[in-house]
């Protein structure tokens, strides 16, 4: 389907930390995108990544081994990854429990 | 132990749930019938299936004749439909239900108040994920009547999350809860993967929970065997994914059948 949104992906290095900013459908094609992207900032070990998914509309289990991995590899190299999500994804990471184990900042009223 | 009989209820058209609650209620204060002096049961149901709005009466069987007579006499244009299975909860009688938290105050003095309180009750409930169902039992609070084989067709989710995805577990000191759930005989049981109803169309709209429960509900209804509600339901998201299924969508549909125990014969497609 042409147009079908996917995901977009964009850093911002600030002086308290590197954020990361996901819009979009985060579904398996975008995974290999969002990878890439934590991996280059977590580049140098900044102590605190923010992960912004305020504008994630859609978030498939996916998306959800990505944020369980982002989290892991944060944790190696030594660096704090906090994820802000909206409500979509807060309501979707409520469903399996992962709100148990990731680093969640409350959603955007 | 009391059978019922369960009818679909066709209201005039323009008639709210005021007028409808006020059939219904006088219900409550029906004579009590037989040698054991008991008051016959009666179940009122509401259902509001994505908007959709469904009025469902379970009826003894003792009085499954004369009632939705007597009822569609006094209001011109109501119709009554018999149905043999219905998608719905499982009936709980005052003395089965556990209250978790506050629940709506339903006064019964009149049919406004009765239709207000079930009203409210609809809209505190949560519809992101399944059907909503209001059932108002009228009837004393005796311990269970109702044979619950002959009535356990349901569509509903189960409780979750129980513990974290697999491969997670070493993630969290919190151990797995354990959830128990007693199937009666031929019971199904519907596990599904998110690629389910996250298969999306050429619009951009998902499968979703609120197609599969209706779907899932279409098979019970039919009364098919299970192989064939889950080949209706592979066919339902190939067809609704567009340029084809692109997300791991597994899903796996249980039937208990008791050894020993015969299960009932199902209609064949």
């Amino acid at each position: 389907m042409a147009g079908r949104p996917g995901l977009s992906c964009e850093v911002s290095r600030q002086a308290a930390a590197v954020h990361v900013i996901a819009t979009g459908e985060f579904d398996h094609r975008s995974r290999e995108l969002f990878d890439r992207t934590v991996h280059a900032a977590l580049a140098g070990g900044p102590p605190s990544i923010v992960l912004d998914l305020t504008g994630v509309t859609f978030l498939s289990s996916e998306g959800m081994s990505a944020l369980v991995s982002a989290t892991d590899l944060a944790r190696e190299t030594g660096s704090t990854l906090e994820i802000t999500p909206s409500r979509f994804v807060l309501r979707r990471l409520e469903f399996v429990g992962l709100t148990q184990i990731l680093n969640l900042s409350s959603p955007p009223r | 132990m009391a059978d019922l009989q369960w009818f679909e209820m066709h209201p005039p058209r323009g008639l709210d749930l005021a007028a409808v609650t006020a059939l219904v209620r006088p219900l409550a204060d029906r004579p009590r019938t037989g040698f054991g002096g008991g008051v016959p049961l009666v179940a009122f149901e509401v259902w509001n299936i994505g908007g959709q709005i469904r009025y469902l009466l379970g009826v003894d069987h003792r009085l499954a004749r004369s009632v939705p007579v007597e009822l569609a006499a006094q209001l011109p244009g109501l119709a009554f439909v018999l149905v043999r299975w219905t998608v719905r909860p499982v009936l709980r009688l005052a003395a089965d239900v556990r209250l978790h938290g506050t629940t709506a105050p339903l006064r019964l003095d009149t049919a406004s108040a009765v239709s207000a309180g079930l009203l409210a009750r609809l809209r505190e409930v949560d519809h992101s994920h399944e059907a909503a169902v209001v059932q108002w039992v009228l009837g004393p609070a005796h311990p269970r009547r109702a044979r619950p084989t002959q009535f356990s067709v349901a569509v509903r989710e189960l409780p979750g999350p129980t513990a974290l995805p697999l491969g997670l577990h070493h993630m969290s000191a919190r151990p797995p809860v354990v959830h128990e759930e007693a199937l009666q005989p031929g019971d199904q049981l519907l596990a599904y993967a998110d690629g389910v109803t996250d298969a999306v169309n050429d619009e951009g709209e998902r499968f979703g929970v609120d197609r599969l429960i209706d779907l899932v509900g279409r098979a019970l209804n039919d009364e098919l065997p299970a192989p064939e509600s889950m080949r209706r339901l592979v066919r339902a998201v190939v067809t609704h994914q567009f340029e084809g299924l692109q997300d791991d969508a597994t899903a796996v549909l249980l039937q208990w059948q008791p050894p020993g125990h015969a299960l009932a014969p199902r209609r064949r497609p």
